[in-house]
Order: structure tokens, then sequence, then C-alpha cells
């Protein structure tokens, strides 16, 4: 497991959180751009209604100035004294015209000298007596000037009127006019080329986002552009995608991290139990794996049956150091052996294993069970090694019926005959690894066959509480109990019955039967 | 780990016979393989003394397993004389059946 590498579930706890993050700023981006929008056609709209307002105002402005000449004739100074009432911007011209067969002629002037369409005095023919404002267009000069007229219904009288457009075209707009705030341009007809822009609130043409609506101005129309630079709907609103966008993303890589966090102590703590597990198992396995490994097949004998069981304890960590061994000595001889290591674990079934080994050295070197017994006291030191061993040794030769035993603090054997069943009392020495100065002394018994001898170590008969004579004497009983069966279900039964209520230490129980 | 924490504690106590005798060392609870540790402490300190006559009074002491001789065998191995007193029977057969009642002068109970 690479420390440095991403989990894959955070990877696509991170990217599954970046795209929800993307999906909302996308769509507070469009709701944003939508309301900006409509709020610009709305504001877009009112300056619409706006200039077809002033167009009225306009309209009834001449209407009203024709309808005095034709009340006083054409009187100039009448015209001259209205006119001057009417004029609110310097650079205005109103002049009065009377129509006569297709040619204008100026009866009065007000205000600066009308320059006039580039056709002259002739363009006012377009004025029908119709009574509406008629916008002329633009005038080039300097400024530029916008140039209408109007002709009320029935007469030849009309009034002209040019109007100078701001200078450039720029025309700053105060902060409380629908056109605050916005990118705009009014171009006179339908198009927008530079020569008809009327007025512009900046730079034209009107850059960025831009919005168009014509509305009708006179007898022609306007068309109005706008943008708006900055945003209508407030600068949280503008912001609000960045901030969806900042905080999702910090949300994604957030839960990511903790993710990523959460799983990586998960695995570790994983890892420390798989650990713990596979050294609880290891420390078991050497343990219990070395102590099987030592414990014998019994062998096949001539004139003798042998069987063995070996129970380990109820806490199977730590394996006892019960052991046994069955050795031909010489032909029809053998020599048996079951030991018992105080303390548990690696350092018993070590010292078992020496032990055991060590009994078929010094047999093999020709010694008796007693030399065994005396030489295998070098091998432990309570002192030293904090164990001791209780170990019986036994020489059955089965042909004469006789046994022979030395015992090292272990019990003697159980011999069932036709007779019933007894435990053969035979003088104990201390454990080996005990100090002792009194050297073993075998134990001769006579035993006829057929008979069962059973060799065992103390899980079988102590229990918590009890003194082990009880447990000897069960032990006894179940023998005599079970004596005639053959010898591997009689063993079984024995350990059925030895460790029916519950057993702590491990349980070796040997046997061996001849007929002699 | 249950069964160490609830398993009876062995105790091992050390009394300086006033009269200037043996060393009474006193053994109590339930002591075996799972309770050896508990003692182990006390039992360096007592085999650090010199060698010197000790009495071992086992009244206290209601259960020992083989693991649990080991114990009274070193305190036996270190001083000169040891005699033993006061066992209960449990306690006493282990001993004798380990062959070693001569060596504390238990009878047997």
């Amino acid at each position: 497991m690479e420390k440095t590498r991403l989990r894959k579930v955070s990877f696509v706890v991170a990217v599954l959180l970046l795209v929800v993050t993307a999906v909302l700023t996308f769509l507070t981006w469009r709701v944003s751009e939508h309301s900006e929008q409509r709020l610009l056609s709305r504001q877009m709209a009112l300056v619409g209604s706006l200039l077809t307002s002033q167009a009225a105002v306009l309209q009834v402005q001449l209407a009203d100035i024709a309808q005095v000449a034709v009340n006083t004739d054409a009187n100039p100074a009448a015209f001259a004294r209205f006119g001057a009432t009417q004029l609110q911007q310097t650079g205005q011209s109103l002049s009065l015209w009377r129509m006569t067969d297709g040619q204008a002629e100026q009866l009065a002037v007000q205000g600066v000298d009308p320059r006039l369409p580039a056709e002259g005095a002739g363009a006012l023919s377009v004025l029908e007596p119709t009574g509406e404002l008629v916008i002329l267009g633009i005038v080039p000069s300097e400024p530029d000037r916008l140039a209408y007229g109007l002709r009320p219904v029935d007469t030849d009288l009309l009034v002209y009127a040019e109007s100078p457009l701001p200078d450039g075209g720029e025309l700053a707009a105060p902060p409380d006019s629908p056109m605050a705030g916005l990118d705009l341009a009014l171009y006179l007809g339908r198009t927008t080329e530079p020569e008809q822009l009327l007025q512009a609130t900046g730079p034209t043409p009107v850059e960025g986002d831009t919005h168009r609506s014509e509305v009708p101005f006179g007898t022609t129309t306007v068309t109005i552009v706008g943008a708006s630079p900055a945003h209508l709907a407030g600068p949280l609103s503008a912001a609000l995608p960045w901030i969806v966008l900042g905080v999702g993303g910090a949300l994604a890589l957030g839960s990511a991290g903790t993710v990523e966090y959460v799983s990586r102590r998960r695995v570790v703590a994983e890892r420390l139990a798989a650990e713990n597990e596979r050294l609880y198992r290891q420390q078991r396995g050497i343990a219990g794996t070395l102590q099987l490994a030592l414990l014998p097949v019994v062998p096949e004998l001539t004139g003798v049956d042998v069987a063995a069981r070996y129970v380990a304890g109820v806490d199977e960590l730590e394996v006892g150091g019960d052991w046994y061994d069955v050795i031909e000595h010489r032909p029809g001889c053998c020599v048996f052996v079951v030991g018992d290591i105080s303390g548990r674990g690696l350092p018993a079934a070590t010292t078992m294993a020496s032990l055991r080994f060590a009994v078929r050295a010094y047999l093999a070197e020709g010694h008796d069970i007693e030399g065994v017994l005396t030489r295998l006291r070098r091998l432990l030191d309570v002192d030293v090694d904090h164990q001791f061993a209780t170990v019986l040794l036994g020489e059955l030769d089965a042909a004469a019926g006789r046994l022979r035993l030395v015992s090292a603090g272990h019990f003697g054997p159980v011999v069932v005959t036709a007779d019933g069943a007894r435990l053969v009392d035979c003088p104990v020495t201390p454990p080996i690894g005990v100090p002792s100065r009194v050297a073993p002394r075998a134990t001769t018994v006579q035993v006829r066959g057929p008979a069962t001898l059973l060799a065992f170590t103390d899980g079988a008969v102590e229990r918590r509480g009890e003194v082990v004579d009880t447990g000897l004497e069960r032990l006894r009983r179940a023998a005599e109990a079970t004596g005639a069966r053959p010898l591997e279900p009689m063993l079984d039964d024995l350990l059925e019955t030895m460790t029916a209520d519950g057993r702590k230490d491990d349980t070796v129980i040997l046997g061996l039967r001849w007929t002699g | 780990m249950d069964r160490l924490t609830e398993a009876p504690r062995a105790t091992l106590t050390v009394t300086a016979d006033p009269d200037g005798g043996a060393l009474v060392v006193g053994l109590a609870g339930e002591l075996d393989i799972a309770s050896l540790s508990d003692v182990a402490p006390q039992l360096d300190a007592l085999l650090a003394r010199e060698a010197q006559p000790v009495h071992l009074d086992l009244a206290g002491l209601q259960f020992m397993d083989s693991s649990g001789v080991t114990v009274l065998i070193r305190i036996a191995n270190h001083f000169e004389p040891v005699t033993a007193g006061n066992a209960s029977p449990v306690v006493a057969r282990v001993v004798q059946v380990l062959g070693l009642a001569d060596r504390f002068g238990l009878d047997g109970a």
C-alpha cells in the first residue's frame, strides 16, 4: 500500500463534489445572467417609453407654435414671442415656413439660423398637412443637429426646428435617470450607422453583451442599443457563481481530505490488527508446531500395543510442555516416558524437546532408567531456567511381566488387570531441575498379562479446588470401567471422562497393553 | 486476558521474626502459571537476601499448581534450612506428589 497515492474513494468523492460544484456554479451563473438580461431589457423599455414621451412633447410643442402662427396669420412678431418661450436650449433653431406649390418660403426665424438638410428648403416639402411630428434626419453641423418639423392640418404653414445633438453624441446620464449605469446608444432609424447616432452615454459602438430595441419616434423609429457594464442586480449577484464555486471547491477538497484521512486511519488500524493476529498465530503456531512435531508417532512393538493421546489446554496459545515417548530398548523390552515441564509456551516446548532427545540419547548409550534420570538432572536448573520437569520413566519386559519404574516428581502409572485397576505406588524423587542428593532407585512390579498400563500427566487428574487424589481415583475407576475395551477406544473413553468437567492444562495419556 | 484479571491474585509477603529467628515468608491466594508474575518482584527481592533460615507460611494459599511450586523450590534452593507449615491438604499434596515433601518438612498434612 503506497502512502503517497490518493485512495480511490477520496478521488471519487473529490471528483463527484467538484462536478456538483461545477453544475451549481453554472446554474447560478445562468440565473444571474438571465436576471441581468431581464433587468437590462426592462431598463431599456423604460428608456424607450421616455423617448416616446419626448417625441410627444416635441409634437405638442411644435403644434402649439404652429397653431399660434395660424391664428396670427403667420405674424412674425407673435411667432418670435411665442417661439422664444419654447426654446429650451442654446443652438436650437425654430423657423416658420409657408408652403406654396411645393416651394418653401421662410417667414420667421427664432434662435440660430436653420442649416436645413442637404437638399435645402426643398426637403421641407415632405411635410404633409397631417399635424404629425416628422423627423427629417440629422443635419451635419458643429455639432450635428436633429431636424424635425410639423405642418398642421389644412394649412400651408409649417414649423421647422433643429436641435443640436450632444457633441460627439456623448451625453452623461444623470444618476437618477433610467440611463444611469447603462452603456446606451440611440440611433435614428433602424440601423446603427455612426452618422445616425443621436446620443450615447459612452463611446460607440456599445461593447459587450448588448441588447437592442426599437421605439417609434414621431414618424420614424429610434433604435436603442444598450449594455450593462456593471451588474444591475448588484455585486452579490455577480459574485454568487464565484462564491458557489469557491465554497463548493473547498468543500469538495475538504471532504476528499477527510475521507482520505479516515480511510488511511482505518487501513492503519486494520494493518495493526492483522499484524497482531499474525503475531498471535505465529507464536501459537511455533509452539504448537514444535510440540506436535516433537510428539512421536507411537512405535510398533512386538508383544505390546501402544496408543497415546495428547490434548492441548484450554488456552491453546500457551501450549504446555507435556510429552511422551516409547523406545524399544532391546528386543521384548521397551522404555516409556511421560513428562511435564512446569510452565508453558515456547520455553516449555523447547525444554521438553531437549529432555525427550536426551532420554533417547542416554538410552542409546546403554544407560538404564536410573542412569537416564540421574543424567537428566544435569540438564535443567530451576534457579536458572525457572522451570522444572516431572518425569516418569518405565521399563517394561512384557514377556516376563516385569515393570521397573523411576519417578522424578511424577505420578506413578495406573495398571489395569483382570483383578481391577490400581495406582502403582512408586517412590518419588524431586523433579528434574531441583537439586537432589538421593540417587534414584527403581521400583520393580510384577504384572502378569494381559494387562494395560496407563501413564499420564497432571492435566488428566488435577482439578482446581480438589485434592489430586480425587482426580487419581476418578482416573482409576474410569480405567477399570473401560479396561475391557480395545486400547484405542479405551483411551478415547478415558479422555472423555477425565475432561468432561472442563480442563485447563495439557493432557497426555499413554497406554501400553500386553498379553505376556 | 479476562482470565488474568479475574483470577484471584497471589501474594508473597516477607516478615522478619521479631525474636530474630527464621524469616517468615507468607504465600497467599492461588499460585499458578497465570499469577506467577504477581509475586515475581517480591520473589526476586527475597532471593537477593543473604542465606538464612526461612519458614514458609502457606496458610493463605488456596491452590498451587506445578508452576507455583517453582516459587517454593527456588526459595528452598536459596535458603537453608527451609521449613513449611499451615499448608492446606490440596497444597500439601501437590508438594508431596512432586516428591518434595521431605524438602519442606511437610508430612502431607
